[in-house]
C-alpha cells in the first residue's frame, strides 16, 4: 500500500515517556464474565466452591478455545447476569472477598518443546484487545503445531505463516498504553520475540511503532539481534489496526469478512499480548492482571493502572478518587472505538485497554443535517470507501446500493464521523446499514 | 426501568471540532486578498458591489428559509461566500441592482430551490452570474480602467479586458501587454479576477488549511495550459500563449474558488482530476472558438453536470479483490 490515509494526532510523548503503572488494591468482589468474543463459556465451578487464583473456572464450547482462569482466590458466590463492557448483560461468576494470591510458578517449565509451549499459552487464557477473528492460541501456531484434536477449525490455519508483526502502535488517538509498555517492559518484549518466531515459524518479523516514539538503542539492537525489523509507521489513526497495519507492512490487503491476517500468512500480536505470551511460556499465569489506561481530561487524570481481571470500573475510579460528580459519559475501550457504558459496575477484562471519562462539555452531539458533499470523509477514509454515499444510502434505506459500494469493507474506525463538518453520524449510519443487511440475509 | 446513569451512544466519541462555520470562515479569509485587489485597482465602488452582493445573498437566504419554515442557517456562512464570490466576478461600474439581482438568483435558483447547501447540482454563484450575463450582457461588459491607489501607475495598454481584446482584435492587441500587469491585475477586469497574485495567495491559504485539495486547481490549470500550448505550437500567429490564458480572465479564480464549491464538484481523487481536466480543456475551447469571451463559467457549469458521473470513478477499496473491481 503506497499511501496511508487517516487522521494525525499528537503523540503525547510527555505522557508515555514517564508514566508508571499504579497498582490498585483488590476490591470487595470480583466479577468474571463468562461471555467472551468467541462465545459463551461453560462454568466448571459452582457457587460455594473455593477457587484459587490461576485455576480454570470455565471451558469453551469448542476444544480449541482456551479456558477461563480465576484471577483471584476466593469463594464463588453465584453465577448471575451482570453488565458487560459491550453494554449488554451476560452471565458472570461473582467471587466474594477475594484474595490477591499469585499462584506459585509451575514445577515444570516448558523448554524446547514447541507443542508444550503452545499448550501453556493455550492454558494461559490470554485474550486480546484487538478483535481478531481467531483466538491467539490458535493464531500463533504454525501448521505443524496444530493438534488434530482441534478439528474442525478454519482451513486458514493450514497456511504457513510468513510474517509476524509485533504491534507497538496504539489503537487510537489519546491511548498510549502500548508505547508505555515498550518503555517499561523492553527486555521482556525482546525475550518474547524468539518465542513468537518459533511458534509461528515466520521468516519476517516486523516491530511496528509510531514515528516519533523513541526506541532506546539497546532495544533497537536487541530487535535486530532477534531478526526483527523495526518499522516506524506514520502517526496516523488507524494504522495500528490490523486491516491497515498488515497491508502497510506486507502489502497484503485483507478482504472484508476474511479470517483476519492469519488467513494470508501474517500474524499480528500487540506488545501487551507478546508480554503475556512470554509469561505463559515461562510457566506463569499471564492473565491475572489487566493494565488499563484511565483518562479523565476534566480532572487531569491520564494514568496507567494494574488491576486484577474482574475489578469493577467503579472500584478503579474510587481508588483513583475520581468522583462520579459531573461524569456524563464513560467510554470503555477508547475515545474512537470504545463503547459508552450506562453504568459503572462493569468488570474490566483483558479486552479493555482504556477507560475514558467525559463530562457534559466534552460530549459530541451529532446532527441530522443533510450531507453537503464536502468530501472530507472520502479524503480521510483509510479503506478508500465513499462514506458520504454510504451514509446517504443507509439513511434512505438503499441498502443494496450501499452493498455495491463495499459497505462491508468498512472497518468502523469512525474517521468519517470525526472529520464531518456538519456532524453527521456517518459511521453510525454505516453500522446501521450493515446490521440491516445482515438481518435481511438471515431472513432470506 | 432504571434510567441510565450516563449518556449512551455509538463510537466515535470524539470530533475534530470542525464545522461549516469554520470552513466558510477560512474561505472568506482566503477571499480577502482578492477583495483587497479589487479595492486597490478599482476603488471603493468595487467594495460596494461586493458588499451589496453579500448582503443581498444573506438576506435572500434568510427570507427564503423563514418563508418556507425551515431552520434559518444563514450563520453557517455559505450565503456570505456565494455573495462575495458573485461580487468578485462583477465589475465595479455595474449599477447597484446587478449584484442584488444576481445574488438573489444565485441563492434562490442556484441553491435553495434544490434543497439548500450541498444539494444544488450547479455552482450557485455561476447560476446567478449566468442569469445576469444572458439578461444584461451590455451592462456586465462595462469595464473600468484600473487606477491603482499607490505604487503602480495605471495600466493603459488595453482599454478592454485582455480576453475581450484577444477575441475582438486578435493576437496583436495583447502581445505588448507586460506579464507584470496581467499578474498584478493592472488591466481592465472584474473586481476579483484582475489580480492573479491575490487569488494565488488565497488559493495557497485554502490548500494550506486543507479546505481544498490540489486535484481540481492543479488539473484545471495544468490541462488548460497544456491544451493552449498545443495550439500555440501549431500556429503561434493565431493562438495566444498558454501563460496568457492562465493569468487572464477568471482562470485562477475559477480553479481555486468556483470549481471547488463544495457539493458541486466530485469528491474522489480520480474524479476530481478528470473534472479539472474537463474544466481546463473546455475553458480553452470556449475561449478560442466559442461565442463567449470567457470560457471558465460555462466550462465549470458543464462539468458540474457530469459531477455525479465522475463521482463513480472511485479508487479501489482496500481489500477488494482486483478481478472484481
Amino acid at each position: 500500500m503506497k499511501r496511508l490515509k487517516g487522521i494525525s494526532f499528537p503523540l503525547e510523548t510527555d505522557r508515555f515517556a514517564s508514566a508508571e503503572i499504579e497498582d490498585i488494591p483488590l476490591p470487595e468482589r470480583v466479577i468474571l464474565p463468562l461471555v467472551t468474543r468467541f462465545g459463551k463459556m461453560i462454568p466448571i465451578v459452582s457457587p460455594g466452591d473455593h477457587v484459587q487464583a490461576g485455576q480454570p473456572i470455565a471451558k469453551g464450547p469448542q476444544k480449541w478455545l482456551p479456558p477461563l482462569i480465576a484471577s483471584v482466590s476466593g469463594r464463588v458466590s453465584t453465577v448471575a447476569s451482570w453488565p458487560t463492557a459491550s453494554g449488554n448483560e451476560g452471565s458472570a461468576l461473582l467471587i466474594e472477598s477475594p484474595e490477591k494470591d499469585t499462584p506459585p510458578p509451575r514445577d515444570v517449565v516448558p523448554q524446547e518443546d514447541l507443542h508444550e509451549i503452545m499448550r501453556w499459552i493455550q492454558a494461559g487464557d490470554i485474550r486480546e484487545v484487538d478483535p481478531s477473528p481467531m483466538p491467539l492460541a490458535l493464531r500463533l501456531r504454525k501448521p505443524d503445531l496444530i493438534p488434530s484434536t482441534f478439528a474442525p477449525f478454519s482451513p486458514a490455519l493450514e497456511k504457513p505463516i510468513h510474517s509476524l508483526i509485533i504491534n507497538g502502535i496504539d489503537r487510537q488517538p489519546g491511548v498510549w498504553l502500548r508505547k508505555a509498555m515498550i518503555r517499561l517492559y523492553a527486555t521482556e518484549i525482546l525475550e518474547s520475540i524468539p518465542l513468537l518466531k518459533d511458534t509461528t515459524g515466520a521468516s519476517r518479523i516486523f516491530f511496528a511503532v509510531s514515528k516519533g516514539a523513541e526506541l532506546a538503542n539497546e532495544f533497537l539492537q536487541g530487535l535486530r539481534k532477534h531478526g526483527a525489523e523495526p518499522v516506524f509507521c506514520p502517526n496516523l489513526y488507524p494504522v495500528g489496526l490490523e486491516p491497515l497495519l498488515v497491508p502497510f507492512l506486507t502489502g497484503q490487503e485483507l478482504p472484508p469478512n476474511s479470517g483476519g491476517a492469519r488467513e494470508f500468512g501474517t500474524v499480528v500480536v500487540d506488545v501487551a499480548t507478546a508480554l503475556k505470551v512470554r509469561g505463559a511460556a515461562r510457566g506463569e499465569i499471564p492473565s491475572l492482571d489487566v493494565v488499563v489506561q484511565v483518562t479523565a481530561p476534566s480532572s487531569g487524570i491520564d494514568t496507567l493502572v494494574r488491576v486484577r481481571e474482574g475489578t469493577l470500573i467503579e472500584d478503579i475510579l474510587a481508588s483513583l478518587s475520581l468522583s462520579k460528580q459531573g461524569l456524563a459519559k464513560v467510554l470503555c475501550g477508547g475515545p474512537l472505538l470504545g463503547t459508552a457504558l450506562h453504568r459503572l459496575d462493569v468488570p474490566v477484562t483483558q479486552e479493555i485497554d482504556s477507560i475514558v471519562l467525559q463530562t457534559e462539555q466534552e460530549i459530541i452531539h451529532y446532527s441530522n443535517e443533510p450531507c453537503m458533499n464536502c468530501g472530507y470523509c472520502v479524503r480521510h477514509c483509510p479503506m478508500k470507501l465513499l462514506p458520504n454515499e454510504l451514509s446517504k444510502n443507509c439513511e434512505y434505506g438503499k441498502f443494496d446500493a450501499a452493498e455495491r459500494l463495499d459497505i462491508f469493507s468498512c472497518i468502523e474506525c469512525g474517521i468519517c464521523s470525526y472529520v464531518c463538518p456538519v456532524n453527521r453520524p456517518m459511521v453510525q449510519l454505516i453500522c446501521f446499514g450493515k446490521r440491516e443487511i445482515e438481518a435481511a440475509r438471515k431472513v432470506s | 426501568m432504571k434510567k441510565p446513569d450516563f449518556h449512551v451512544s455509538m463510537p466515535p466519541h470524539l470530533h475534530s471540532g470542525d464545522s461549516l462555520k469554520k470552513m466558510h470562515f477560512d474561505i472568506v479569509l482566503a477571499l480577502v486578498p482578492a477583495i483587497f485587489g479589487g479595492w486597490f485597482f478599482f476603488g471603493w465602488s468595487a467594495l460596494l458591489i461586493v458588499a451589496l452582493s453579500a448582503v443581498s445573498a444573506i438576506l435572500t437566504e434568510y427570507l427564503w428559509q423563514k418563508a418556507i419554515g425551515r431552520e434559518v442557517r444563514v450563520s453557517d456562512g455559505s450565503a456570505l461566500i456565494t455573495g462575495i464570490l458573485l461580487g468578485l466576478i462583477l465589475t465595479s461600474q455595474n449599477p447597484w441592482w446587478i449584484p442584488v439581482l444576481g445574488a438573489f438568483v444565485a441563492i434562490l435558483v442556484g441553491k435553495e430551490l434544490f434543497g439548500g447547501l450541498g444539494n444544488h447540482p450547479f455552482n450557485s454563484v455561476l447560476v446567478g452570474w449566468a442569469c445576469l450575463s444572458i439578461s444584461y450582457k451590455d451592462v456586465l461588459t462595462n469595464f473600468p480602467m484600473p487606477s491603482p491607489h499607490f505604487l503602480l501607475t495605471p495600466g493603459e495598454i488595453l482599454s478592454d479586458p485582455a480576453l475581450i481584446s484577444l477575441k475582438e482584435n486578435g493576437l496583436d492587441e495583447i502581445v505588448d501587454l507586460p506579464w507584470k500587469d496581467l499578474f498584478l491585475g493592472n488591466v481592465p477586469a472584474e473586481i476579483g479576477t484582475a489580480c492573479a497574485l491575490a487569488i494565488l495567495l488565497g488559493g495557497a491559504y485554502l490548500l494550506y488549511k486543507r479546505r481544498i485539495t490540489w486535484h481540481i486547481p492543479f488539473s484545471f490549470i495544468a490541462s488548460a495550459w497544456v491544451f493552449a500550448l498545443i495550439f500555440q505550437q501549431i500556429d503561434p500567429e493565431t493562438y495566444a500563449s498558454p501563460t496568457f490564458h492562465i493569468l487572464s480572465g477568471w482562470m485562477l479564480l475559477g480553479a481555486f474558488f468556483l470549481a471547488t464549491e463544495k457539493g458541486t464538484c466530485p469528491v474522489t481523487g480520480p474524479g476530481m482530476i478528470l473534472y479539472g481536466i474537463g474544466c481546463g480543456v473546455l475553458t480553452i475551447i470556449i475561449r478560442t472558438w466559442g461565442a463567449y469571451v470567457e470560457g471558465v463559467p460555462f466550462a465549470i457549469l458543464l462539468m458540474n453536470s457530469v459531477t455525479p458521473l465522475l463521482d463513480k470513478v472511485k479508487p479501489r477499496t482496500v481489500g477488494r479483490l482486483k478481478e472484481i473491481a
